[in-house]
């Protein structure tokens, strides 16, 4: 068994998985605390729309990293000779890959829950939106640390 | 920088009141407070205030079925006000018979209600076939009419003084019963006993089969009055201009009216105190000037629990960020305007973070045309200027770091982006400084540096201005301490960082000590001196060392811009991602696949780059703001400054021009 390739694309899995779960938990609640604004005020949709998308960005980061595992590792390429010489880079892949895998999972949900109260900030004062975005992104900072990190420790691997 | 604001008390005749009033609105310069003792009732301030009402909700009735407005026409129209005030009537009539229509709608609606639950319930007894209205009590005879359970039919067969008659074969089945007169007392008694609901006929005429045809006329009937309404409130999707220049008449009228409240009165002459921007003081007298000259115009400094409102005035390049500033919060009064220390960071943070030529350019080209077709107002205009120089700055930095959607030096995208990609490294000045992909520690290290420049520029700000208050103490002990502190521990660890980091930057000792040296006296002047004020000396000491602390805050600080670098790559990356997604379309054998591909692949890139650039303008803007608030106004600024809001035209929907 080439254990090599199957650790790198577990790496890659695991990010973009973990991260997109987080990511679509967070924008679905965002998504109907929205709605019920909306169905009050129209007029607030698009404000309402820029503190859904916030917590959007993990899952991106989550498939960011995975595309550069899958670059990098060769499995997109399909040259995986140095993954089955050197199972050990496939782990590393892996682990690589655990930061935004699980700091996006649960900083997409948190941001979700700050951008729904957020929201319902918008609802009550429309032009306070802008206070609303800086909660949310303050809990973005660890989703962009650990795409910061997996992304050093990725590029690392030779 | 701050604006000083003027305490203005204006006294006058109270002939001239309404005319004076209406040349402050039209200059917009002062801010009423309010003096009244609290009683004035004002009948013609609560009948705009009605009619404004009315206008709001005929507008919000009828702006689903108004014509749209194009994507890039003027957020506001430009009116005059005698221009709008025109409208007032029509649109009096207008929303008359927009609210007619809504009552008329709300009305057949709750007839419609009423008829299908009449319909239902009559639904069971079509078994009848004799007319509703003869099944009554006669002097001999009593009827029951009534909902029976299916599993006490049997029960209500077996008394021999009741005639029952079961009209349907159902769990409840509808029921009639007769029993004479004498018993009726004894049907009453044993119907509590069993699973049994009364039922009353509705005053219809016929066979309940019958009633059902005709509540389902009626309910035809109501369908069609309710599309003519409906159709007629479409048609009144036409007059929402004319609702919403009402609307804004109405308002500038209102807000005059409200004001005057706000006054104090004597028997002939009114009081009005206010603030003023000191830089406008001259246009508010010629302006009072321009109305009467039997008036009393004062103004002073503002006193001691006074707290005017902040307003800022910057240069022409700097005045859009004051929106940044604004989000946050409006300098508390007397203090610091952070905008144009931060405009300049702010411009260089956010294309950081871009840092994509091509998405520079569509930044760019997208908020000028904006601004040149929409003409933004208020904050929205503020936000588009400052896209515009993020395009900008993003466009450089792209240069710096070598990308062009998505694309770079060694592109692997394949087809036409690879070889723009190879066009790139021919040159060989795109990148023009660091490859973020390859050289990332040296990324790295960069973002660091800008954030302990932003960090250190953010503790001189202070001080330059705690020593332009006279108060020195503060400005070296609390400011400068931490310049010193924050300097001399980067360059005296600079090499061993840098070596940590792989790349060693070395520094002769004739460099490194003094700096060490100078964060020691930092450390020691926030030790000694952070509690200045405390008498204790023991408490002083505690307070200091407690004050050393901070060290972590701005070392948390520090790496908090490392999100410049991973925002950045994130764009760059994720933009890679997509060229690589839309390439895979093209290069089929077949010559129509291979053309329907192409299409294909120019749609999906224009689709999915425009969605990365907006996402990543969205979360460059965000987080850049946040990297001022926190990291940067954090060392400086004291938030809280209440909102200048003059008596103007304060208009929604139109732009009132002279």
């Amino acid at each position: 068994m080439n254990w090599g390739p199957i650790w790198a694309t577990a790496g890659a899995v695991i990010a973009a998985l973990l991260a997109g779960i987080g990511s679509a938990i967070g924008v679905g609640i965002t998504g109907q605390a929205s709605a019920g604004v909306v169905s009050e005020n129209p007029d607030l949709s698009g404000k309402c729309l820029l503190l859904q998308l916030l917590p959007g960005t993990q899952g991106i980061y989550g498939l960011l990293i995975a595309v550069v595992i899958a670059l990098q590792s060769g499995l997109m390429s399909g040259d995986v000779s140095k993954l089955i010489a050197d199972p050990t880079m496939g782990v590393r892949y892996m682990l690589a890959g655990l930061p935004i895998a699980f700091g996006g999972l649960l900083s997409a949900i948190y941001q979700g829950k700050v951008a729904v109260a957020g929201i319902n900030m918008v609802a009550k004062k429309p032009t306070e939106s802008g206070k609303g975005m800086v909660m949310a992104i303050m809990v973005e900072t660890y989703a962009v640390l650990s795409l910061l990190i997996s992304f050093l420790l990725v590029i690392g691997i030779h | 920088m701050i604006v000083a604001m003027k305490r203005l008390s204006l006294v006058a005749l109270k002939a001239d009141r309404d005319a004076i009033l209406n040349a402050l609105q039209e200059a917009g310069t002062v801010e009423i407070i309010n003096c009244s003792d609290g009683e004035a009732a004002n009948g013609d301030a609560d009948a705009v205030n009605a009619r404004i009402q009315r206008l709001a909700e005929s507008i919000s009735a009828v702006k689903p079925y108004a014509k749209k407005a194009g994507f890039l026409s003027p957020q506001k129209r430009e009116m005059t006000l005698s221009g709008i005030r025109e409208y007032v009537p029509k649109a009096e009539t207008a929303s008359g018979e927009i609210e007619e229509l809504l009552h008329t709608q709300t009305r057949l609606l709750s007839e419609r209600e009423k008829a299908l639950s009449t319909r239902a319930a009559l639904e069971p007894w079509t078994g009848l076939t004799v007319p509703m209205d003869t099944v009554k009590n006669t002097p001999r005879v009593h009827y029951f009419i009534g909902l029976c359970a299916s599993k006490d039919v049997p029960r209500v067969q077996e008394q021999d003084y009741i005639a029952a008659e079961f009209l349907a074969d159902s769990s409840t089945v509808p029921t009639i019963l007769a029993a004479k007169e004498a018993d009726t007392r004894a049907v009453q008694i044993f119907l509590k006993t069993i699973d049994w609901q009364d039922y009353v006929f509705p005053k219809m005429n016929g066979t309940p089969r019958e009633a059902i045809e005709e509540l389902d006329r009626r309910i035809a009937e109501i369908d069609a009055a309710y599309a003519v309404a409906q159709k007629n409130l479409e048609a009144q999707g036409e007059t929402i201009e004319i609702l919403q220049n009402a609307y804004d008449a109405e308002t500038i009228d209102a807000d005059r009216l409200n004001a005057k409240n706000d006054l104090t009165y004597t028997a002939s002459a009114f009081v009005l105190e206010g603030w003023v921007r000191e830089d406008e003081v001259e246009k508010t007298e010629q302006t009072i000037k321009g109305v009467t000259d039997a008036y009393s115009f004062e103004t002073r400094d503002p006193i001691e629990g006074e707290e005017p409102p902040s307003v800022v005035k910057n240069s022409k390049l700097v005045t859009p960020f004051e929106e940044v500033q604004t989000l946050y919060s409006r300098p508390s009064y007397g203090t610091i305007d952070g905008t144009p220390y931060m405009t300049p960071f702010y411009i260089l943070l956010f294309g950081l973070m871009l840092s994509d030529t091509g998405y520079g350019i569509l930044l760019m080209l997208g908020s000028w045309l904006y601004i040149k077709k929409k003409k933004p107002t208020g904050m929205s205009a503020g936000i588009t200027r400052v896209l515009f120089w993020g395009g900008l700055s993003t466009i450089v930095w792209g240069v710096l770091t070598g990308s062009f959607f998505g694309i770079t030096r060694t592109d692997a995208s394949g087809g036409v982006f690879t070889a723009i990609g190879q066009f790139f490294d021919r040159i060989g000045i795109f990148p023009a400084w660091i490859d973020p992909m390859k050289d990332s520690m040296a990324m790295l290290g960069l973002c660091f540096g800008l954030g302990i420049l932003h960090i250190v520029a953010g503790y001189l700000v202070g001080a330059i201005d705690r020593f332009s208050k006279g108060d020195w103490k503060a400005a070296v002990f609390d400011q400068i301490s931490w310049v010193l502190i924050t300097l001399g521990l980067v360059i005296g660890f600079l090499p061993a960082i840098t070596n940590m980091a792989g790349s060693p930057i070395e520094l002769p000792k004739a460099v490194t000590m003094p700096a060490l040296i100078a964060a020691a006296v930092g450390a020691l002047m926030v030790v000694l001196f952070k509690g200045r004020e405390k008498k204790n000396p023991l408490k002083r000491l505690t307070s200091g060392l407690g004050g050393l602390y901070d060290i972590t805050s701005v070392l948390s600080d520090i790496l908090s811009y490392a999100r410049l670098f991973a925002l950045g790559i994130a764009t760059g990356v994720i933009g890679q991602v997509f060229n690589m997604l839309s390439n895979m379309l093209t290069g089929s054998s077949n010559i129509v696949l291979a053309i329907v591909g192409a299409v294909l692949c120019i749609v999906l890139v224009i689709a999915l780059h425009t969605f990365n650039v907006a996402i990543n303008a969205l979360g460059a803007f965000v987080h850049c703001a946040r990297l001022q608030y926190v990291e940067f106004y954090g060392k400086f600024y004291e938030s809280g400054g209440k909102e200048f809001r003059p008596l103007s035209y304060n208009t929604k929907h139109v732009q009132v021009t002279k």
